[in-house]
């Protein structure tokens, strides 16, 4: 008889070096033995960190594992695996050109005998479609097991990855945000198998940050936050919106977030109707008919979950990715989706300015010194006749490091700052320029420590006072909270919300809205 | 059979010749293109081949052995470039490099050193094994063409064959082909890429080393820049043959057709002999640019 308590992780802690992140912070995990537990957080809340760490991909540096009351060490994907612990990624980790059948049994093809030269083995194929078939059968899957998965659709390709876990007679099954790269009748059959799946006796994790899922099919369900374990609930005896409070946290600077009204609004800057795109890549979302303008002296604040449609947003409004459709209005310029270049032109010349939400890819150049990035973007003053200035930009270097409290040196590699401090430069730069009629920020915090995000917000807010627009794109609700003045939130791709930032408006409001449980 | 029909049979018969060295070389290359590591280094590893190939069979006066000593020698080259890529994780293009200035070096100072000469090393062999009985030779047309060759050119298909089958339908086969295709997949399942891709670069070695000996063999000499860019040609072939093994068969042949033309054309023709043997190689550049418009 096998123990009820298929998993047990306590004190786990992980850090991220260099960054020093802590992804997991003393957290906490029990999961019953044929059950479907959700894991549910806020992006970088820590739980697909914790389940690298059950799935082996990660080491902990610190705490237990017990599987089926066993303490174990779970140092790589290969041990998992012999413990019958599963991990269906959220990108999927698929061998494109090789058939559905090949991918499920990769590395448990049944072999004819004898090998030659008692060395190479020679696959049986038609065993090997046949297993395939049986076993797609018998968890009720339809897959074709010859076809390429690369030719597949993406809920097929799921399901090829659920069946070379259970091939491999995995008995535990995390799954990462396995619904955000499905339809919603996609979602409903994903559900429908992973309860059969329950019914005989495999354990499920679920990774995800959809509260209407999770009260659909989860039996518990864990939160997680700042990468600590906040508490497991039934979710029988746990309303949505109490879990959706426990998501979100309060907020641990209360009055003092409130946000200083502006001015006074100056002219529409840039104005966005029926914006649409395509998904950007596997697993995002595609926006759709969004709306919304913002003005002189404005900030406001655009809010999603991951995979939500904020990264199509930030490539949008970056010139990356050109919109499939919607028109733009930029200071009484207007223009369609067919013409991006000429929006594009505007980043270009210094009217929109841009802090992108991945730093160290679009930021800065890792291997040119703090120098170098800095003035890269100026062109005009730092490179007046073809040639650097370099004593001008040395001073201007130093000027910024001692002004944004950078722990750099100007002729330091870019590569040995610390990611705060990469953003701080980046910030810095933006920031030194001349002042534009529009910035695009993303994540504009993102990883930094408390005072310079303080810092950061103080610049945001007196670029807003001195009459730029700002658009604030942030997956961190305290940090539009507190500088928007009005705030929109995607779900899915679409606007469900657009809202004055006043007394009404708080976290859990917001936090309804983002996690899709309140429409406008 | 007229003279205008023996010249074209004879361009044919010595397409397949020259075809056989570019087999070996272009499948074995395959397997490592396939694992994910462009190997530039076929074209030293030819030359290490025919070295030591074309030494070991004239010291021991036979074929057998020399093939043998081929294949260890490029084997252990490639080993080398293995074991600096993948176990030191060395740029591959670089180390690649490396071991095709390296393969010219060694080749020449031990040509030196052993038979006191940079220029040709002439080797009293054997007369190749024919692969069929001579009878089948007579044939008009077909007989020349076809069954005329020796043992090693009859390998050198039988290789072609015999890979596309291994990558095709061994677990071996496919383990590299998905080393290439996500190596990071390979490792999260349980295995490791890495010993695919050293497996990969012992294939490398045996076809290059056989297909640099087949060259040797082909003039019963060693010369400096024996292989003269038919590594790299080889390479093209993986390509132009868009990583299939028959495919690159055909882009084998379709080189080997250029060079023969080549040779024949030289002696005939007032075309100056230099831009006629650049005739291989211009060949593969538009195959490279057609290769690279179908994209």
């Amino acid at each position: 008889m096998l123990p009820m308590t298929a998993v047990r992780m306590r004190g786990i802690s992980k850090r991220y070096l260099p960054s020093g992140v802590h992804a997991n912070d003393g957290a906490e995990l029990v999961v019953e033995r044929g059950s479907i537990h959700a894991l549910v957080g806020e992006n970088g809340a820590g739980k697909t960190t914790l389940m690298k760490i059950l799935a082996g991909l990660e080491l902990p540096d610190s705490g237990d594992i017990e599987v089926d009351d066993k303490p174990v060490r779970i140092s790589s994907p290969a041990r998992a695996r012999a413990l019958g612990i599963g991990m269906v990624h959220q990108h999927f980790l698929m061998f494109d050109e090789l058939s559905a059948a090949e991918n499920i049994f990769f590395g448990l093809e049944p072999e004819r005998r004898p090998r030659i030269l008692g060395l190479l083995g020679i696959v049986d194929s038609v065993k090997l479609t046949e297993r395939a078939m049986t076993l797609a059968q018998e968890y009720g899957f339809a897959v074709e097991p010859s076809a390429p998965v690369g030719t597949l659709s993406i809920s097929s390709r799921q399901q090829v990855e659920i069946l070379r876990q259970l091939a491999g007679q995995v008995r535990i099954l995390i799954l990462d945000e396995p619904t955000s790269v499905l339809t919603e009748q996609e979602t409903e059959t994903l559900f429908e198998k992973l309860t059969d799946l329950r019914r005989m006796g495999r354990t499920i994790l679920l990774v995800t940050h959809k509260i209407d899922e999770v009260m659909q099919i989860a039996d518990r369900v864990t939160v997680m936050r700042r990468g600590k374990t906040i508490g497991t609930y039934d979710t029988a005896s746990i309303s949505a919106n109490e879990l959706a409070c426990l998501i979100m946290g309060t907020t641990p600077h209360g009055e003092s977030m409130l946000h200083a009204a502006p001015h006074a609004a100056g002219p529409s800057v840039l104005r966005i109707e029926g914006l649409s795109t395509r998904r950007r890549h596997q697993g995002g979302t595609g926006l759709s008919g969004l709306a919304f303008d913002v003005h002189g002296g404005e900030v406001l604040g655009i809010c999603a979950l991951s995979s939500n449609g904020l990264d199509e947003l930030e490539d949008v409004l970056a010139g990356f990715l050109a919109p499939t459709a919607g028109t733009c209005l930029f200071c009484g310029h207007q223009f369609d989706a067919r013409r991006f270049h000429e929006y594009r032109r505007l980043l270009k010349e210094g009217k929109i300015a841009y802090l992108p939400s991945d730093r160290v890819r679009r930021a800065v150049a890792l291997s040119l010194p703090v120098m170098d990035n800095f003035i890269a973007l100026d062109r005009r003053m730092y490179f007046a006749r073809g040639w650097i200035r370099s004593a001008l930009a040395k001073r201007a270097t130093q000027e910024a490091i001692r002004g944004f409290d950078i722990s750099a040196r100007a002729e330091q590699t870019t590569a040995e700052l610390s990611g705060g401090n990469i953003q701080k430069l980046a910030v810095a730069r933006l920031f030194s320029k001349e002042r534009p009629e529009l910035f695009v920020l993303c994540e504009p915090t993102w990883g930094l420590d408390i005072r310079s995000a303080e810092q950061v917000h103080d610049r945001i807010q007196r670029a807003r006072d001195a009459g730029s627009a700002v658009l604030l794109l942030s997956s961190d609700v305290d940090e539009i909270l507190r500088l928007s003045d009005r705030i929109m939130v995607l779900y899915r791709g679409k606007q469900v919300a657009l809202l004055e930032n006043a007394g009404q408006v708080n976290r859990a409001l917001i936090g309804e809205y983002l996690l899709g449980i309140r429409s406008a | 059979m007229s003279d205008r029909a023996m010249i074209f049979v004879d361009i044919l018969k010595y397409t397949v010749v020259a075809a056989t060295p570019l087999l070996y070389a272009s499948i074995g290359g395959l397997f490592s293109e396939l694992a994910g590591m462009l190997n530039i280094a076929l074209e030293g590893l030819m030359g290490i081949g025919a070295f030591f190939g074309m030494a070991a069979a004239g010291l021991s006066h036979n074929v057998f052995i020399g093939a043998v000593a081929a294949i260890t020698s490029a084997v252990a080259a490639s080993l080398l470039m293995g074991a600096v890529t993948i176990r030191f994780r060395a740029n591959v293009f670089i180390v690649g490099l490396a071991i095709n200035l390296l393969a010219g070096g060694v080749t020449t100072v031990l040509s030196q050193r052993w038979y006191h000469t940079k220029a040709v090393v002439a080797f009293s062999l054997p007369a190749p094994l024919p692969a069929f009985p001579a009878a089948l030779a007579q044939i008009p047309f077909v007989g020349p063409i076809l069954f005329s060759h020796s043992v090693l050119t009859v390998c050198a298909w039988l290789w072609a064959i015999g890979a596309a089958f291994i990558i095709r339908n061994s677990r071996h086969g496919i383990r590299i082909r998905a080393t290439g295709m996500n190596a990071q997949a390979v490792s999260v399942l349980g295995y490791s890429p890495d010993r695919a891709r050293v497996a990969a670069m012992i294939w490398s070695g045996v076809g290059s080393g056989l297909g640099g000996f087949a060259l040797g063999l082909s003039i019963s000499a060693f010369v400096p820049n024996i292989v003269s860019g038919r590594g790299w040609i080889a390479l093209v072939a993986i390509y132009l043959g868009q990583k299939k093994p028959l495919w690159i068969a055909a882009s084998c042949l379709l080189f080997a057709f250029a060079e023969s033309l080549s040779n024949y054309v030289q002696g005939f023709s007032s075309i100056p002999p230099l831009l006629v043997l650049a005739l291989p190689y211009a060949v593969t550049l538009v195959s490279l640019i057609a290769a690279g418009n179908k994209k």
